[in-house]
């Protein structure tokens, strides 16, 4: 057995896959790293010699952090261990697998150069691990038994594996469930999935969307109507309750619902009969309910503009779908997931994106969710003749991103990078993903003002304009070589992370904006149409919070998106009041 | 879903063993009959076999990385981390290295 074996007396080789960590003179339980393969140390984003010589415990990284543990354990107790499988994130944010051995060796001499041994003794007690990079088979492997798929649902994130715990439990119960979460997100999966994990998984799912229809059509939809009942109905017509007899019901976007449908609704659901529509007896159903909606039910309860007994009788269980910036850990399952599905359907298979390209789709907040990383990656990968996608495939994307989505972008995130990394340039427009700085700071510049930016050199040419309004962008480029993304940053001052969109938020925003809701979007960095969507759903009247900021004397109308470019051309002053 | 773990850590009065393993894994396999071996040596055993990507967060916080793994707890405090692939003979070595097989 591996523990009868003896211990190791030997000098240690310089393999290419062995780490070997020693202790210090002073502190025999911290372990340095004497020795650590370049491949390894890349991992954590960093060379052998920046790492060599460090407590492995402070080298910040998730491999780092796993081998930390490995080597305690071992020095420690003695036992080595045998094929331990680490998965973890590199520095650049890829999921990454390495099979671990490790034992424990008592004389090991450093070498005389090492900077660990500077600090060690002559010979001392020492630990050896031998990883191998595993990372495409456990790929393969996971792909192979569909891990990280649950019933068309892709990911392995905490609040996604709490969401399949969920469709178990809630599943195979009858009870009705309130499926919420934003655009995107995959509602009706989740609500597919319940259905699956029925007893009613034999009998149909019949999904509507409440949005879909008119309120006149929509009743006839839901419950049937008669041969005569309205002008047009020539025949009589099943309703989508009694085609989900014995099923599931599956209404979508319930928010929308009016108050009428939701009063006839509540009477089907609370005695199990339908009437359609200029219909004389009623029907007896059996259907489970399960609606979802992007909408705060508990907010338009509030303003009276969905029932109460309607939501309490539907939300006997609840599962919210988490967006897609809230669970960063599954964006490269799901990239792979639908790389793979989309090269099957246009016959390119093994099409993968590089890790800058990756990088690059980390940043952004996905306010569409899955959908939009879906559409985006069906998009380039039409656009992209090559195996490999690099982050210049999306250059068109990111400028219209940055365009239409103001808050799209992980803010945060880029100032960090911006303050840490160099901005390094790399070759105007060369179109290939040779790993230099270039791309660096072309993030850094995606639709952002601030420090640094006006000093950055054009990545690329000036790029065809993809609007109008792109247009008036040379119409402000400052003499002697402006670039595009300088003058990006005068068009969109600095953006925020969208703040919590909440009444008091929004006052504040309008006042601080002097009643301007383009400039109180901005603030709050939001598009207009979303927080247009957010004062009607809390109830807020533009009127009032315009007349809130809005300045005593001179004021100055709204600009709209449509209106003269240079009226652009100073946001400042549009600022202030 | 570890807070059904860490339950009956605490609630189980013998001792708990916990095999972490991942169905990808050829090591995984290997280790199913671990749990048989330990009940011959003790009769207070309770074994929970969880797949360690469900847990990671909670292995973690027991310095646990990846897999298989096996913890033994005893009075809902970890006694024993036995990392990687191992054997009859190694899982009794560590077992009474840590005082675990006394009566």
């Amino acid at each position: 057995m591996a523990e009868q074996r003896e211990p190791t007396h030997q000098m240690v080789p310089t393999y290419s896959d062995l780490i070997v960590l020693v202790p210090t003179r002073d502190d025999s339980r911290l372990l340095l790293i004497e020795q650590i393969p370049p491949w390894v140390a890349k991992w954590v984003g960093k060379t052998p010699r920046e790492i060599e010589g460090e407590p492995i415990g402070g080298v910040a990284g998730e491999i780092t952090e796993a081998l930390a543990a490995v080597g305690d354990d071992v020095f420690n107790d003695g036992l080595p261990i045998e094929d331990y499988c680490i998965e973890f994130h590199d520095a650049m944010g890829n999921e990454r697998a390495a099979v671990v051995s490790a034992q424990r060796v008592e004389d090991y001499r450093p070498a005389p150069i090492s900077r660990a041994s500077a600090r060690g003794p002559e010979t001392c007690r020492a630990v050896l691990i031998r990883v191998q990079d595993a990372s495409d088979s456990v790929r393969q492997r996971r792909r192979a038994l569909g891990i990280g798929q649950f019933h068309g649902l892709v990911g392995r994130s905490r609040p996604m594996l709490e969401v399949f715990h969920k469709i178990e439990v809630y599943g195979p119960t009858d009870a009705s469930v309130i499926i919420t979460g934003e655009t995107g997100t995959g509602k009706e999966l989740v609500a597919r999935a319940l259905h699956e994990r029925s007893v009613r998984r034999d009998k149909p799912f019949v999904a509507v969307n409440c949005t879909a229809l008119s309120e006149e059509l929509f009743e006839s939809e839901l419950f049937g109507h008669e041969r005569g009942a309205f002008t047009g109905a020539l025949r009589s017509h099943k309703g989508r309750f009694e085609r989900a007899d014995k099923g599931t019901l599956f209404l979508d976007e319930i928010g929308d619902m009016s108050s009428r449908t939701q009063a006839k609704l509540l009477r089907t659901l609370e005695q199990g009969t339908i009437e359609r529509v200029g219909g004389e007896q009623e029907q007896r159903v059996d259907v489970r309910i399960l609606a979802a909606t992007n909408m705060s039910l508990e907010q338009m309860v509030a303003v009276r503009r969905f029932r109460a007994d309607l939501y309490h009788r539907l939300s006997v269980f609840r599962i919210h779908v988490p967006p897609l910036r809230e669970r960063p850990g599954d964006l490269s399952l799901l990239v792979e997931h639908y790389l793979r599905l989309i090269g099957e359907r246009y016959g390119r298979p093994d099409v993968r994106l590089t890790p800058d390209a990756m990088r690059l789709l980390s940043e952004y907040h996905w306010p569409g969710n899955v959908r939009e990383l879906r559409n985006v990656l069906e998009r380039v990968f039409v656009e992209t003749r090559g195996q490999v996608i690099g982050r210049n495939a999306f250059n068109e994307w990111v400028r219209e991103r940055d365009y239409l989505s103001a808050g799209g972008w992980n803010v945060e995130r880029l100032e960090l990078q911006r303050s840490a990394a160099p901005i390094i340039l790399g070759p105007a427009g060369s179109g290939e993903e040779t790993g230099g700085g270039g791309r660096e700071s072309r993030a850094s510049g995606m639709g952002f003002g601030g420090p640094g930016l006006s000093d950055a050199q054009p990545l690329y040419p000036t790029p065809p304009a993809p609007y109008p309004l792109a247009l008036s962008r040379e119409a402000f480029a400052p003499a002697g070589g402006a670039t595009i993304d300088a003058v990006y940053s005068v068009e969109h001052p600095p953006s925020r992370k969208p703040r919590d969109l909440t009444a008091e938020s929004i006052r504040q925003a309008f006042a601080e904006a002097g009643g301007n809701a383009t400039q109180a979007a901005r603030l709050l960095g939001v598009h207009k149409a979303t927080l247009y969507r957010h004062l009607k759903a809390l109830g807020l009247k533009r009127k009032d919070l315009e007349s809130v900021g809005a300045p005593t004397a001179d004021p100055r109308p709204e600009p709209s998106d449509e209106s003269d470019p240079s009226d652009r051309s100073d946001p400042s002053d549009r600022a202030e009041p | 879903m570890s807070d059904e773990i860490e339950r009956l850590i605490h609630s189980h009065r013998g001792m708990v063993v916990v095999q972490l393993t991942e169905p990808i894994l050829d090591a995984a396999q290997e280790m199913d009959w671990v749990a048989t071996e330990i009940r011959e040596w003790r009769s207070d055993v309770q074994v929970v076999r969880a797949e360690f990507s469900l847990h990671r967060d909670w292995a973690r916080h027991y310095r646990v990385h990846g897999s298989p793994c096996t913890l033994v707890f005893r009075e809902g405090e970890l006694r024993l981390r036995v990392k990687g692939r191992f054997g009859r003979a190694h899982l009794r070595a560590a077992l009474e290295r840590a005082g675990l097989l006394d009566p």
